[in-house]
């Protein structure tokens, strides 16, 4: 038993058997079948075989009572009921003991581990008449303790002279039962230090301590006691319950607690958690799911919430191992974890898992969709939530299955490749698909927002769809549901405006434009569109013929804040519409006298001639005027201005008759411009222009890597270098390059303070999405892993394919081995169905 | 971010009402003067825990608990400790195998 050494065994053990005896023995005894009987005695005791040897004795005795004999029967007479009591079997124990006692005991180190065992095995009364045959003071005061502890432990057994001290002991824990703590210490103060008892004293008192959660004072009193004593032996298993799990040995503890554990759960449950533990760390999941079964039901019965505790914990481990076992397995594995383990009160039939776990990457997308409904059938009746939850969640999986519906539409990356990536003869398979995709995200939004229109989410995905299956009108549509469930809301707001302005109704943009200002004052952004509202709202008054409330608007666009920087241009259109030549002169003269660009001004007037629809000689005497100064010798500031205004119209996708010949001139104009020494605003105007006009790839290249050279530090060209590099296409993009540039840009945006800061940051966020996409997608493609790490671009990549650099680990991982996930055949693993199939 | 329950020392299933008590109860216990770090913890955590749609997206998508084995094995060792055994039970603790 732990603690208790009844007897110094290895001295039975070792000392008779050592090899001189052995041998000194042969030689008196040579050729005798005794010496070798007790031998063989001796080689059964040390293997610990004690009821064998034993028996050996026993017979070896009958045969020769000699006292060699006689020793070794009491020696193994001892063991045998050492054996017994340390195995729980005190009555055997105390039989064999008796027995020993009747034979009689003669020999002194016998006497001094029968003495000690006696007590324990309830024979106290023969242990202190043992212990009086025994010399030693030290095993007769080892005595007293051992019958000390048997009085507390057992005060029915207890000597009479010991009774009281153990009564006291025992009074003491029923003070501690019944709450007296001062009680209890009042009775272990009358035990004084001398006494046998001393050391429950102050186990009491770290019990008491322990109670309280005091665990230093508790073991200030428990590393007083001596380690050979009962209390001892109680406290250190208590300590145990402290100790953390997975230690060194933990092990060896899990008996120690088993009978607490039995006490305060019924059962043990801690050992079986360490045995589950040990074996999900050696991924030995058909161990793991064995044991999982009656620890769930031993858990459930302290605690229902324990068994779902137990079963969350093991979710995710659950699903990384399956997914790299093949199919079959994975699946089987699954099957039977579902249905070991308790099921979370909010997925009582595990379709949410089963559905997250074919949502993964290349999972089965239909199997996920059919467990997905099924759940939103599950949470009608689901008690773990609130009936306002449970509409809540169908509705937030409603949103997710639009989501995955919607997929390969949202994706940012496309944005940027889709030139690369388009796919010219899409089937009519293909096409029918992806209708019933878009009908079928439609329909699950929709349902969504019926659930729950408090979820802006869903009504933000809304708007992000319609825009982007180019469905402008029921984007707005989305847009206005949203402003009804959140009137405040500034994306809602920022969407209408921008739908009613490319529309050309800026009576509504206006109004729309009335809200967000009040609500963002301060919005330069706001402030800007509202300016260009009203512009457009002056141009459809004029063109109503309404003259008064034209002007009146011009009144108010001079009275906002921002300086209008064609505020002049507009005006004079207005006034030439208006039937004012000489006042439209006026206009033009003064806005001459400032300082704006002529190339600029003119073509600011022939724009607004062409939107004001003014009389046919009066825009050619603009475009002539134009024409004039864009064949001058190009300078920064006209380029900057002539590249602005256009990239208004080209930025917005807003229109007007002549617009495409107004580029075409313009971009004449810039090519021209190879030597000229721009100032940074200006080039970066005219770096956006050719961006956006297209067709001027190799200058808006050479325009843009001059201007990385010389405003190296320029958060503009850093970005517009990266969108350079990107829009060489996924085949040919340096991703690696493209993304130091953004960090670059947005590390200099967040340092210093740039005009356009907010617009960069937004733009390069989404650029770096994009390139983070796009490098996912290329990561898990098949070929993507060779040897020298992640390739720079794809061309690099299939090159490096085409030269054999593929090494075989990777080939043998995308042999067509089954995996867990089989692949599907309509849909390609999400995110990289174009870009695969193009790269083959 | 630490799991937000463990942060207030709720039960996971606790309501709208439980989480806004035990915070407000924490808020006094450590108010941002005194304790600035610690009211930054309750104070995320709430945020995390009152935003009903958050929570319950939480709940629905994530499978990685925030729990572990040996969160499960340390509740049941402090229920162990707390759950004081009688007097026989202990001192048979001194026999026990």
């Amino acid at each position: 038993m732990a603690g208790f050494s009844l007897v110094d065994d290895s001295r039975f053990k070792t000392s008779a058997m050592s090899r001189s005896n052995r041998k000194s023995a042969k030689l008196r005894n040579t050729g005798s079948r005794d010496a070798a009987n007790r031998a063989a005695i001796e080689r059964l005791i040390e293997k610990q075989r004690f009821k064998d040897a034993f028996k050996q004795a026993k017979v070896c005795f009958r045969e020769d009572g000699s006292p060699e004999n006689r020793q070794l029967l009491e020696r193994t007479y001892l063991l045998r009921a050492q054996d017994l009591s340390r195995g729980q079997m005190p009555a055997a124990a105390a039989e064999v003991a008796e027995r020993l006692l009747e034979f009689g005991v003669t020999d002194g180190s016998v006497v001094e581990g029968l003495a000690l065992l006696l007590p324990q095995i309830g024979l106290a009364a023969k242990a202190v008449a043992l212990g009086e045959q025994c010399d030693s003071p030290e095993v007769r005061a080892r005595l007293t303790l051992k019958l000390a502890d048997r009085a507390v432990l057992h005060p029915g057994e207890a000597r009479p002279e010991l009774r009281e001290g153990g009564l006291q002991i025992r009074a003491a824990f029923a003070a501690l039962d019944a709450g007296e703590e001062a009680r209890a210490s009042e009775l272990l103060q009358a035990i004084p230090r001398s006494s046998p008892f001393a050391d429950w004293r102050y186990f009491v008192r770290g019990w008491a301590a322990y109670g309280r959660g005091d665990s230093e004072q508790a073991a200030a009193n428990w590393d007083r006691l001596e380690p050979s004593r009962a209390a001892h032996g109680i406290a250190a298993r208590l300590r145990r319950t402290e100790a953390a799990p997975g230690l060194a040995g933990a092990a060896a503890k899990e008996a120690d607690l088993s009978l607490l554990e039995a006490a305060a759960f019924g059962e043990p449950v801690l050992g079986r958690l360490e045995r589950l533990r040990r074996a999900l760390s050696d991924d030995n999941w058909t161990e793991a799911i064995r044991l999982l079964k009656p620890l769930r039901l031993s858990l459930g019965k302290i605690e229902p919430v324990l068994a779902q505790r137990l079963t969350e914990v093991l979710l995710e481990p659950l699903c990384e191992w399956a997914v790299t076992l093949p199919y079959e397995k994975a699946r089987r594995l699954v099957d039977d974890f579902t249905r070991a383990a308790e099921p979370l009160s909010f997925d009582p039939h595990w379709n949410r898992f089963w559905a997250l776990l074919w949502d993964r990457s290349e999972g089965d997308f239909e199997a996920a969709t059919g467990c997905w409904r099924r759940y939103i059938d599950d949470l009608e009746q689901l008690a773990a939530f609130s009936l306002e939850e449970r509409r809540r969640l169908q509705a937030i999986v409603w949103r997710h299955l639009a989501q995955e519906f919607a997929r390969p539409v949202s994706q940012s990356s496309e944005a940027y490749f889709d030139d690369e990536f388009d796919d010219d003869d899409e089937s009519e398979e293909e096409s029918s698909q992806r209708a019933f995709d878009r009908q079928r995200a439609t329909e699950s939004l929709e349902r969504s927002l019926q659930l729950d229109p408090s979820q802006r989410e869903s009504h933000s995905l809304a708007m992000e769809l319609f825009e982007a299956w180019g469905q402008p009108e029921k984007a707005a549509e989305a847009a206005r549901r949203l402003l009804e469930a959140f009137p405040d809301d500034l994306e809602a707001l920022g969407h209408l405006i921008g739908f009613h302005s490319k529309r050309d109704e800026p009576q509504a943009a206006l109004s729309y434009l009335a809200r967000a200002r009040a609500l963002k004052p301060l919005d330069e952004a706001f402030a800007i569109e509202e300016r260009l509202t009203r512009f457009a709202l002056a141009r459809r008054l004029a063109l109503a013929g309404q003259w008064d409330e034209g002007r009146a608007e011009f009144e108010r666009i001079a009275a906002l804040e921002l300086a209008p920087t064609n505020f002049l241009s507009r005006r004079a259109a207005f006034e030439f519409k208006a039937g004012q030549p000489q006042r439209a002169n006026e206009l033009i003269r003064e806005a001459f006298e400032s300082d704006v660009e002529p190339a600029e001004l003119w073509l600011n007037l022939a724009i607004e001639a062409a939107g004001y629809e003014l009389a046919a000689a009066e825009r050619e005497r603009f475009e002539c005027q134009l024409r004039n100064e864009l064949g001058k010798k190009v300078r920064s500031a006209a380029a900057g201005g002539v590249a602005r205004a256009l990239c208004r119209f080209l930025e917005s996708g807003l229109s007007y008759p002549g617009l495409d010949s107004h580029v075409r001139q313009v971009a004449d104009y810039l090519r021209k411009s190879t030597r000229t020494k721009y100032q940074e605003a200006d080039l970066g105007h005219v770096c956006a222009f050719l961006q956006l006009a297209g067709g001027e790839t190799a200058l808006f290249e050479k325009l843009t890597r001059r201007g990385v050279k010389t405003f190296s530090d320029s958060p503009l060209f850093l970005c517009l270098g990266a969108a350079m590099e990107m829009q060489k296409g996924p085949f040919k993009c340096n991703i690696p390059r493209a993304r130091k540039q953004l960090e670059k840009a947005l590390a200099a945006l967040e340092s210093g303070k740039h005009p356009e800061r907010a617009r960069l940051t937004s733009e390069i966020q989404r650029q770096l999405s994009a390139l983070n996409d796009f490098s996912e997608t290329l990561a898990s493609m098949p070929f993507a892993r060779f040897g020298r790490g992640m390739p720079r671009s794809m061309i690099d990549m299939i090159e490096s394919v085409l030269n054999g650099e593929l090494d075989e680990e990777d080939g043998d991982e995308f042999d067509g081995g089954e995996r867990f996930f089989e692949p599907q055949p309509r849909r390609a693993p999400r995110g990289k169905n174009k870009s695969q199939k193009k790269s083959k | 971010m630490s799991d937000p329950y463990e942060v207030l020392g709720l039960a996971r299933g606790a309501d709208e009402a439980e989480i806004r008590a035990r915070y407000l109860q924490l808020v006094r216990a450590f108010p941002p003067d005194r304790a600035p770090e610690r009211f930054a913890e309750v104070r995320a955590a709430f945020d995390e825990l009152r935003d009903p749609s958050r929570r319950l997206i939480r709940q629905l998508f994530e499978l990685r608990s925030r729990d572990s084995l040996e969160g499960l094995t340390a509740d049941l060792r402090a229920r162990l400790r707390n759950a004081r055994p009688s007097t026989e039970t202990l001192l048979s603790l001194a026999e026990a195998p």
